[in-house]
């Protein structure tokens, strides 16, 4: 039965990210603020263009659209059935979404249940759609091959990990840009208070390679920065674009009554969550930052929390100059204006920035800091934007509970989106 | 429905080859130069190790030519897609999708493509 009382537990995580390819990893690296990012060759040594750095996915070699090319790390075994259909970021989803499982430390029943869904969000594969397409154009009877569409579209997470993971309860995608995985997690959340679903795999991945980065560097967005040490330096007065990154998150969440049944061990609660749409242009935020403003005063609402009720805010942030200017309006009207002070701080400094998924990669990121207490710093923030003067931008992470959290998600079109997150309290 | 099976030229056929492991792409190369029933089983063997991989390998060493493509190696109707253009682009024959009913096992494909590539003379008066 739903009900607005029922409550939504974070049980399992997985990362393929830039700054580890586990729980472990990215701990330490959020810790350590050891960041993910490096020198990437996009366009050969014969064009010399502006992006030169990229957070980088370690450990997996899938530079080919042959998937019998690739390698991997030798704790996953997939067989070409697996492989043949997916892009690069649906083999990272795949391993990804075998952590989480692993970690939530759910069976083969409890995954394949009725009562559990994938949720999963991608801008498929721009790498794998030209290889197919081109293979098209090229054969003459325009034959191309049949694991094209499956494998490169949006929609092949859920084409892919629906079917090798058994999902049985509900399997859907979510497309706002960078803000897909937080809008999943947004409806995960209501799925499950609604009692529709006790459980949802929550998936955001992205490829990373040229077809998947060097577009956003026509629309000016990228940082030509060429010292990863410094490229992705969100708030920062002389940031000048994001970071590219990609990989796969994925977020288990599921009713309190599922978790307890199972002698779960949440991360945090799912509080709640909100969104907004600007409707002022199809790139850029408001400038005011008063859709994301609107966002978070909604996830407050909705939470029955007052602004000093959150401990910490994970900023979207990307690094670009009208985003994070247009973010901190946002937190000085949501935040300084009622008197409170919140950390706050974008971690995109560490991984850069993973599109589609950074939603849950950040929710993970901060039911890490949740059930681990710990601040994440700002990575890189040597010189803060005026705008930012007020807020509270710790540079370092510290040792601290967080308390009740806010992450924040935009995306192209004006897509906002606010989770919640505290820390968990059995009943 | 095109009848002609798809004549890819050498270059391309390379292409088409690049997924595939060095030992077998020389194979189909030889093939293309001098087909004979003997290489012919070896690329449908070599096809059917990529496309089922270490799977088809277990299987076919317990059940040697009767390993059955749906059931045992799992190849789903894409697969069987994949492996009917393949069969055309290394072997120059069409399987068509109707024909897979009666293409069970690996026995039963050996001996559809075979069939087809190098047809019994035609009695001679």
């Amino acid at each position: 039965m739903g009900s607005a009382d029922r409550r939504v537990a974070i049980t399992g995580l997985g990362f393929i990210t830039s700054i580890g390819n586990d729980r472990a990893e990215v701990t330490d690296s959020l810790l350590r603020q050891r960041h993910g990012i490096a020198r990437v060759d996009f366009a050969g040594p014969d064009r010399p263009i502006g992006v030169k750095v990229a957070g980088t996915v370690k450990g997996f070699k899938t530079d080919s659209p042959f998937w019998s090319k690739w390698s991997y790390p030798p704790r996953y075994r997939f067989l070409p059935n697996t492989l043949r259909s997916l892009a690069p970021h649906g083999l990272y989803a795949t391993c990804a979404a075998e952590q989480a499982i692993a970690d939530a430390r759910l069976t083969p029943a409890d995954v394949s249940s009725e009562s559990t869904a994938l949720f999963s969000c991608s801008a498929g594969s721009p790498y794998l759609l030209r290889h197919y397409l081109n293979l098209m154009w090229d054969t003459p009877d325009m034959r191309g091959t049949p694991m094209g569409v499956v494998s490169s579209i949006p929609g092949t997470l859920n084409f892919n990990l629906g079917t090798y993971f058994k999902i049985r309860g509900g399997n859907c995608g979510f497309v706002s840009a960078c803000a897909s995985s937080a809008h999943a997690l947004g409806y995960a959340f209501d799925e499950i208070r609604l009692g529709r679903l006790e459980r949802v795999i929550v998936v955001g991945a992205e490829d990373l390679n040229t077809e998947s980065v060097v577009p956003f560097m026509s629309m000016k967005a990228l940082s030509e920065c060429d010292d990863p040490d410094l490229a992705s330096r969100p708030f920062d007065r002389k940031r000048d674009g994001f970071v590219s990154s990609g990989g796969a998150a994925v977020v288990i969440v599921e009713s309190a009554e599922a978790a307890a049944a199972r002698n779960a061990a949440p991360y945090a609660e799912l509080l709640g969550w909100a969104q907004s749409s600007d409707g002022v242009n199809i790139a850029m935020p408001h400038p005011g930052g008063e859709g994301l403003a609107r966002a978070m005063r909604g996830a407050l609402r909705t939470c029955g929390l007052a602004p000093a009720d959150i401990g910490y805010v994970n900023a979207h942030a990307t690094s670009t100059p009208q985003g994070d200017h247009s973010e901190a309006l946002a937190l000085h009207a949501v935040f300084t204006e009622a008197g409170a002070h919140p950390a706050v701080s974008s971690t995109k400094g560490l991984t850069g920035h993973p599109l589609s998924m950074a939603g849950a990669m950040e929710a993970a990121f901060c039911s890490l800091a949740i059930r681990d207490g710990f601040v994440p710093g700002n990575a890189h923030l040597e010189e803060p934007d005026e705008a930012c003067a007020g807020l509270n931008l710790p540079r370092e992470t510290r040792a601290a509970a967080p308390g009740i959290v806010m992450s924040n998600s935009s995306g192209f079109g004006g897509s906002n989106v606010v989770l919640v997150l505290a820390p968990w309290k059995t009943a | 429905m095109i009848n002609e099976p798809l004549r890819l030229t050498e270059e391309k056929l390379r292409e088409k080859l690049e997924p595939f492991p060095q030992e077998f792409q020389e194979i189909v190369l030889a093939y293309r130069r001098a087909p004979s029933p003997e290489l012919l089983g070896k690329i449908v063997t070599g096809i059917l190790e990529y496309n089922g991989g270490d799977l088809f390998r277990e299987q076919r060493a317990q059940k040697g030519g009767a390993v059955r493509l749906v059931e045992d190696v799992n190849l789903d109707s894409l697969s069987l897609v994949e492996l009917s253009f393949q069969a055309e682009e290394f072997l120059g024959v069409i399987i068509k999708l109707e024909d897979f009913p009666k293409i069970r096992t690996l026995d039963e494909l050996q001996g559809f493509l075979r069939a087809k590539a190098f047809p019994p003379a035609a009695p001679t008066a």
